[in-house]
């Protein structure tokens, strides 16, 4: 229980490399299962229910956020600390992406697309404030909102268990990162 | 009960200096001011590390398994404390 409790505080402090990288890899094969299944587009700190997608489209666009933020923080993890291995930083975002599978769920019988399409047919047709919100739809956002933290949390303890990033320059250029690579991987995603 | 040896000030937590050493056999004491060797500068946890590390010889991974941490882990806490033994102005 006691290591359990750890590994959701810090899964990189405890695990071996071996066991981050399998069951990073067995979560993101699952990821993209899942997101085929419920037909739902991940874009990072985003996802997009409308779209109709192959399982080509899905894998590209995972493999796309896969290798755009291993890239990218690894080159950061560089500056910051020569020391920094490609391994660790991968391992951090196999790892910190799982939780955001769990957001996939949510469209269960079509219920995020019914949601957001509700929406857009409101702001195109001016009521928009009319939208009823149901109780259940709230759970739903701060739900959603709670693992989108929770990945975030897991990206940043892995890049600084990975490279030993301890000043406020690291951390500024980490975040930094997180808002650029996710608006141009979803401007990626959706252009494919 | 082994006693420990006190490196810092209980009143101000500077570093203490040895100045009296004294031999078991004769009684003969010699007395000075000398420091405190690097080793002991070092916090009880930090000298634990350096004897684990010795004991694995040098294998960062091997620790990391001894200790059931990770390996970047075991790599942060030696460069930290390398980083403390330069400050330590050596």
């Amino acid at each position: 229980m006691k290591r359990l409790l750890q590994f959701i505080k810090n899964p990189f402090e405890i695990s071996s490399d071996k066991s981050l990288t399998t069951t990073g890899i067995i979560l993101f094969i699952i990821g993209i299962i899942l997101a085929y299944f419920f037909q739902i587009q991940l874009q990072i700190l985003r996802v997009n229910p409308l779209v109709k997608l192959t399982i080509t489209d899905i894998i590209i666009g995972h493999l796309i956020i896969l290798s755009a933020l291993t890239i990218v923080y690894f080159i950061l993890g560089k500056i910051i600390n020569r020391k920094t291995r490609l391994l660790d930083i991968l391992n951090m975002v196999l790892i910190s992406l799982a939780p955001l599978y769990l957001i996939f769920f949510e469209n269960i019988n079509g219920y995020m697309y019914e949601e957001i399409h509700q929406m857009e047919e409101a702001i195109k047709s001016g009521g928009i404030l009319n939208i009823k919100t149901s109780i259940f739809s709230v759970i739903i956002s701060v739900l959603s909102i709670s693992i989108t933290i929770y990945f975030i949390y897991l990206l940043f303890i892995g890049f600084k268990t990975a490279t030993n990033a301890k000043k406020i320059w690291h951390y500024v250029l980490f975040f930094a990162i997180l808002f650029i690579t996710d608006l141009l991987c979803s401007g990626l995603i959706n252009s494919i | 009960m082994k006693a420990k040896l006190p490196t810092q000030c209980p009143s101000c937590e500077t570093l203490l200096s040895v100045s009296q050493l004294s031999c078991e056999t004769c009684q003969t004491v010699v007395q000075g001011n000398y420091p405190l060797p690097v080793f002991l500068k070092l916090s009880p946890k930090e000298q634990e590390f350096i004897l684990q590390f010795f004991l694995t010889s040098g294998s960062l991974k091997e620790m990391a398994s001894q200790l059931g941490i990770s390996y970047p882990t075991v790599r942060n806490q030696l460069d930290d404390m390398i980083q403390h033994i330069k400050d330590l102005n050596i």
